[in-house]
């Protein structure tokens, strides 16, 4: 897949960007103005206007998890503990304005959920509703609630990805769970992959490009969704036969170092990311097979206590506190199934998609060179550097600007989503170890009351 | 021990002087006490001050282990652990002289200590051990004996022991025990010298299973050939501490150049019963197999016994090896019917012995064709035999049943022959309701005897009224008196609690071992974040901080766990004290009912020498006996016999009947002190595990307390992150 998409980015440029650049210009207050032509100056120009979205971006995905009308509180502010000035600066901006800019700052939302079983003669599958609010003008209603399946929003990534080759588009979740034989149609499994859609199309709503690509605009508002599949096939198959020769062939010279920095990054990024999976997965194992003793261990004492005369209470207490601490610690395992491992799931996808964007700016950085390689042989006879090979060095520094950008954004938008998820899960075990505390502690006067009273 | 407190030293001397062989003299020590105006607490509900009677004078402690290597009595060499223990008299409140003792004891002589008082004091709660081998642990635990931390917890154990001992009110007084504190050498000696191993009658606890005995009795038989006198005794001194109950029986066996027939017989004898009172022989299945290959060759050993004396060939090895393909569903039963037929086999040939009477040779070919089918009946029996204890009444006297029908096949009934398997089958009633295992059953053996009694009486000549007598006078006998039926129903429900209690606590302990273990995964697989998290903040520029000293809590998390379990091994520890004190409960509950069978036993004899009194005053046979028979059979005595009888057999009964009246009060006596001490007991128990209890809850509070500051500060971390 990722060759083909690879492919696919480099001849459809030209028009492909005209269009981008057309839908910032109009849409969005702040996206990033024609100008690739001039290339140097126009670069940092680019990188500078994108930034201020960034933090904002980052708060409002930090907000997703909360209702809309927590929006509009200050209370979205709390991720300001980001250390980058221009974010902490921004978001003051942020605090202080009313809620007018507040509500154009955000001016998309999209849920999904109400996931339905639709069982056909062919197959089954199972849609979700996906909601939008906007006051963006390319939405001609406020509101629009569509069903899709999980094919669809594979189709809208894959549009994505190839329309915006050089954004960091977010992961969806596994097509099929790694992990053995999971019911498909389980309840939790849905649940699962709703939270996983709703975060994937959340990250999109954030995104101060992806959110105006019309592939997105489409997967939102469109009756039926299969008109445009077809179209894209067709429009695939032919660009992809032109292209096919242009790409490979070429080695890369030398990645530039910060370039390297992020794929070495992201390899030991996803590795620790691995085994965090792993160990979570080992410890809710553990903890389960900790509750099955458990609930074995507190009836003994019940049993036991049946034997007793003076003893029955603080038995029974006793058998009551384990059959406490071992409600806590299911709930605890609950959480974490249900709360932690699907974030690290995410982010181990996310590593995969960012490494694929490397490999596709790689892959423009080796045209680049090959152009000017090839330039560079016929210098003599052509003293100027030809427009194409200028286009194309162009192209690569708009690509590199991208990826920068969105890679800055993701860092902010993976240390926000971390923190909560690392405290909310010593908060979970906090909760746990309270709850047994209490449970315990409750026993205690039952033993001493009675001894005393002896 | 110059400084020994007088006290207690007079009030010793009464145990040590009793005779061997008095069962009670401990507790008669005790009613002396209580005959001189010493304090009168000596039942056993003690009150503070005399439960303390020997803390308040001399602290105990077991201070050191150390690991000892040295020659055991066989010449092998072995590793042992020796324990310090010391003790410190505090007698004078002013400080005066304070003496402080010390000594090594090792574990075996702990275990001598309390076989001693165990024979000693049958109607005390005698405190355990502690584990001899580490139980029901977590994997993480060794299960060696040398292990540091199981000698230190052994160590507690032992001191722990030694403590209770001191502190009861009857047991403190003991002159052993204080020797046993006091007196490095020689306190073997002593205690071998009380010769409290053949005072035993049986005294079932920590018995050890019939099979091992024979085992051992077999293995002895062979080194015995390779070893000089000297070892070879001490050897034997060594199986006495070992086996102090069985060798009773045994020792003077093996003391021969050949076993003769009678001793095959005693051992005979012993193997069934016990076979029979050792329960724990029946709970197993893998256990009984092992049984099964020992009994192989014991019956082996028999058969030539069993051929020359013309006793019909006996079927048993056949049947034995056949059994090696195992049917284990079945198996207790058939052990059962193994040590049935051995029984039967050497009781026989006891009353063959007794009336010199052959089987005919035609019938014994017979019965040997029908006892195989025999049994094999409980075995179609199905599912209802092989429950634990696998032989519910009914399929008792159906197979007794069954037995006699085929032993005694109508149309050939030979009167001598019935009246030896009656007296057989009252014998085997007798041996059976001896163990206390089948005390409920064996009404409805009678029961069921009784129904092959009536149904054979339409088909036969042989009708005595003597016969049904005899049955009633077996059943009011056995349920007659109100008094002993309370405390028959008081100890069988104290039985059946212990029983219960052991269970129920060794479930306990099986499902904390596995808390324990999933307990230490959870905590130990943290520890993994531990190393990621740090691995990772290397790659992070503003997580990093955060990341690497939260993964540092992870590390104090992981490793805390260590101390957690540790602590809760102590209170592992606690319950199992009360494990092993539910066995010791039990073995009060059985010597009880020993108690009783030795009283019943010993009324019947009485009943009987009356009546054979009274039948030879009048000259008439009125009862169903085998005296009886004999007479019928070889003809009258002259007057002058008979007046000689008479006189013997009036000696008898007067001498039958001290002894009855001596065996009433001191039944009545061990039901009044052993419940005392039962009632002292149960308080205790209590106590002691309400403590446990608060214990563990402190424990676990700690446990989530540390718990939620490690996550407390892990939080802080990942905050700043």
């Amino acid at each position: 897949m990722s060759t083909r998409l690879h492919s696919l980015a480099l001849p459809g440029c030209p028009t492909y960007r005209g269009r981008q650049d057309a839908r910032e210009t109009s849409l969005s207050p702040r996206g990033c103005q024609g100008g690739r032509d001039h290339s140097e100056p126009g670069k940092p120009q680019r990188r500078s206007r994108l930034q201020p979205s960034r933090p904002r971006c980052a708060s409002a995905s930090w907000l997703t998890a909360a209702a809309y009308q927590d929006l509009i509180l200050p209370n979205g502010g709390t991720p300001a503990g980001t250390s980058s000035p221009a974010s902490s600066s921004s978001l003051l901006n942020r605090l202080q304005l009313d809620d007018d800019i507040d509500g154009e700052t955000r001016d998309l939302f999209v849920t999904v959920d109400d996931p339905k079983k639709h069982v056909c003669t062919m197959e089954t599958y199972i849609t979700y509703r996906v909601t939008t609010k906007s006051t963006r003008v390319e939405f001609d209603l406020p509101e629009y609630s569509v069903r899709r399946r999980y094919q669809d929003f594979d189709w809208l990534r894959n549009k994505l990805e190839e329309s915006q080759p050089t954004h960091l588009i977010p992961p969806l979740p596994e097509k099929f769970v790694v992990k053995g034989v999971v019911d498909r149609f389980s309840e939790e499994f849905v649940e699962t992959r709703r939270k996983a859609l709703d975060k994937f199309l959340k990250r999109i709503t954030d995104h101060p490009v992806l959110s105006f690509n019309e592939h997105f605009n489409v997967f939102l508002t469109a009756k039926d969704l299969n008109v445009y599949k077809k179209q894209g096939m067709a429009l695939l198959t032919r660009v992809g036969e032109s292209v096919k020769h242009v790409a490979g062939g070429y080695k890369l010279r030398s990645r530039p170092l910060e370039f390297a920095a992020i794929g070495e990054y992201l390899d030991t990024f996803a590795l620790k990311l691995g085994t965090i999976d792993r160990i979570a997965q080992r410890i809710i194992k553990e903890e389960i097979e900790y509750l099955v003793e458990l609930r074995e261990y507190g009836p003994v004492y019940s049993t036991w206590s049946a034997l007793e005369g003076e003893l029955t209470q603080p038995l029974e207490g006793v058998s009551a506190c384990i059959g406490n601490c071992s409600t806590a610690l299911e709930e605890l395992t609950d959480d974490m199934t249900e709360d932690f491992l699907p974030v690290l799931r995410e982010y181990i996808l996310y590593s995969d998609s960012m490494k694929s964007v490397l490999k596709k700016r790689d892959q423009v950085q080796a045209e680049y060179e090959a152009k000017l390689e090839a330039v560079a042989l016929r210098k003599e006879d052509r003293p100027k550097v030809p427009a194409e090979v200028e286009k194309c060095q162009d192209r690569m520094e708009c690509f590199n600007a991208d990826l920068k950008a969105d890679m800055e954004r993701w860092q902010n938008n993976k240390r926000q989503d971390f923190r909560q998820l690392l405290m909310g899960l010593a908060d979970k075990n906090i909760q746990y170890y309270e709850k047994c505390l209490m449970a315990w502690e409750s026993v205690i006067p039952l033993l001493q009351e009675k001894q005393e009273a002896k | 021990m110059e400084q020994t407190p007088p006290d207690p030293e007079r009030q010793m001397q009464p145990a040590l002087l009793k005779p061997p062989g008095h069962p009670d003299s401990g507790l008669e020590a005790a009613i002396r006490e209580e005959a001189e105006g010493a304090p009168e607490d000596s039942s056993g509900l003690g009150t503070m001050t005399e439960n303390n009677f020997w803390l308040k004078k001399i602290e105990i402690s077991v201070s050191e282990a150390e690991k000892r290597t040295g020659r055991n009595a066989m010449n092998m060499q072995e590793t042992y652990t020796a324990y310090l223990i010391e003790t410190r008299s505090v007698e004078h409140a002013d400080g005066q002289s304070v003496l402080t003792d010390s000594l090594w004891r090792r574990y075996s002589e702990f275990e001598l200590l309390r076989n001693y008082l165990l024979v000693y004091y049958p109607h005390i709660v005698v405190p355990p051990l502690p584990e001899k081998r580490a139980e029901f642990v977590w994997h993480k635990l060794s299960a060696d004996n040398m292990d540091p931390d199981f000698v230190e917890r052994r160590r507690i154990g032992l001191e722990n022991f030694l403590l209770r001992v001191a502190s009861h009110p009857i047991l403190c007084r003991d002159k052993i025990f204080y020797l046993f504190l006091t007196q490095e050498g020689n306190w073997k000696e002593t205690v071998n010298e009380t010769g409290f191993q053949l005072k035993v009658t049986i005294c079932v606890n920590d018995l050890p299973s019939p099979f091992m005995v024979i085992r051992l009795i077999l293995v002895v038989h062979l080194v015995r050939q390779f070893m000089d006198e000297a070892d070879f005794q001490l050897l034997l001194g060594h199986l006495c501490v070992l086996l102090p109950v069985s060798m009773h029986f045994m020792v003077p066996a093996l003391g021969e150049e050949d076993m003769s027939v009678e001793r095959i017989l005693q051992l005979g004898h012993l193997i069934f019963q016990l076979s029979v009172m050792h329960e724990c022989a029946f709970h197993s299945h893998m256990f009984l197999f092992h049984c099964l290959e020992d009994l192989v060759p014991i019956l082996s050993m028999l058969i030539p016994i069993l051929s020359f004396l013309q006793y019909p060939q006996p079927l048993l090895l056949p049947q034995v090896l056949e059994i090696e393909a195992p049917v284990f569903l079945y198996l207790d039963v058939k052990l059962f019917l193994r040590v049935l037929e051995l029984f039967l086999q050497v009781e026989g040939l006891g009353l063959q012995l007794l009336l010199n009477l052959r089987w005919p040779c035609n019938a014994g070919a017979a019965e040997a064709a029908a006892l195989p089918a025999a049994f094999s009946v409980p075995t179609a029996l199905g599912p209802t035999a092989a429950s634990p204890l696998a032989l519910s009444p009914l399929s008792v006297a159906h197979l007794l049943q069954e037995l006699l029908d085929l032993l005694l096949p109508p149309g050939s009934l030979h009167p001598q022959k019935h009246f030896q398997l009656l007296q057989l089958s009252v014998l085997f009633l007798q041996v059976i309701t001896a163990s206390g295992l089948f005390l409920e059953l064996h009404l409805h053996v009678i029961q069921g005897f009784w129904h092959w009694q009536t149904g054979q009486r339409n088909g036969s000549e042989l009708d005595n009224p003597k016969e049904v007598e005899l049955m009633d006078w077996m059943i009011s006998r056995r349920y007659g008196m109100k008094e002993k039926r309370r405390n028959y129903r008081r100890f069988t429900e104290l039985k059946h609690y212990s029983d219960e209690l052991q269970s129920v606590i060794s479930h306990l302990l099986r499902v904390r071992a596995r808390v324990a273990d999933r307990l230490y995964g959870v905590y130990k697989v943290h520890g993994n974040y531990g190393r990621v998290f740090s691995e990772w903040s290397a790659i992070e520029k503003e997580m990093g901080d955060g990341l690497q000293s939260a993964g540092h809590h992870m590390d104090v998390y992981a490793s805390s766990i260590d101390d957690i379990l540790e602590d809760e091994e102590h209170y592992a520890d606690q319950l199992k004290e009360y494990l092993f004190y539910a066995e010791a409960l039990r073995a009060v509950c059985r010597k009880h009912e020993l108690m009783q069978y030795d009283l019943e036993m010993a009324a019947q004899d009485l009943a009987s020498k009356k009546q054979q009194c009274e039948e030879l005053a009048t000259g008439t046979v009125r009862t169903f006996s085998l005296k009886g028979m004999t007479t019928k059979l070889f003809g009258q005595e002259t007057p002058e016999q008979r007046e000689a009888r008479i006189k013997v057999l009036e000696e008898q009964i007067n001498e039958g009947e001290q002894q009855l009246k001596s065996k009433n009060l001191e039944g009545r006596e061990f039901v009044k002190n052993a419940w005392a001490d039962i009632e002292r007991f149960k308080e205790q128990k209590n106590r002691d595990l309400k403590e446990a209890l608060i214990s563990y809850a402190i424990m676990q509070i700690s446990m989530c307390k540390k718990g939620i500051q490690v996550w407390t500060n892990a939080k802080e971390c990942f905050s700043k992150m």
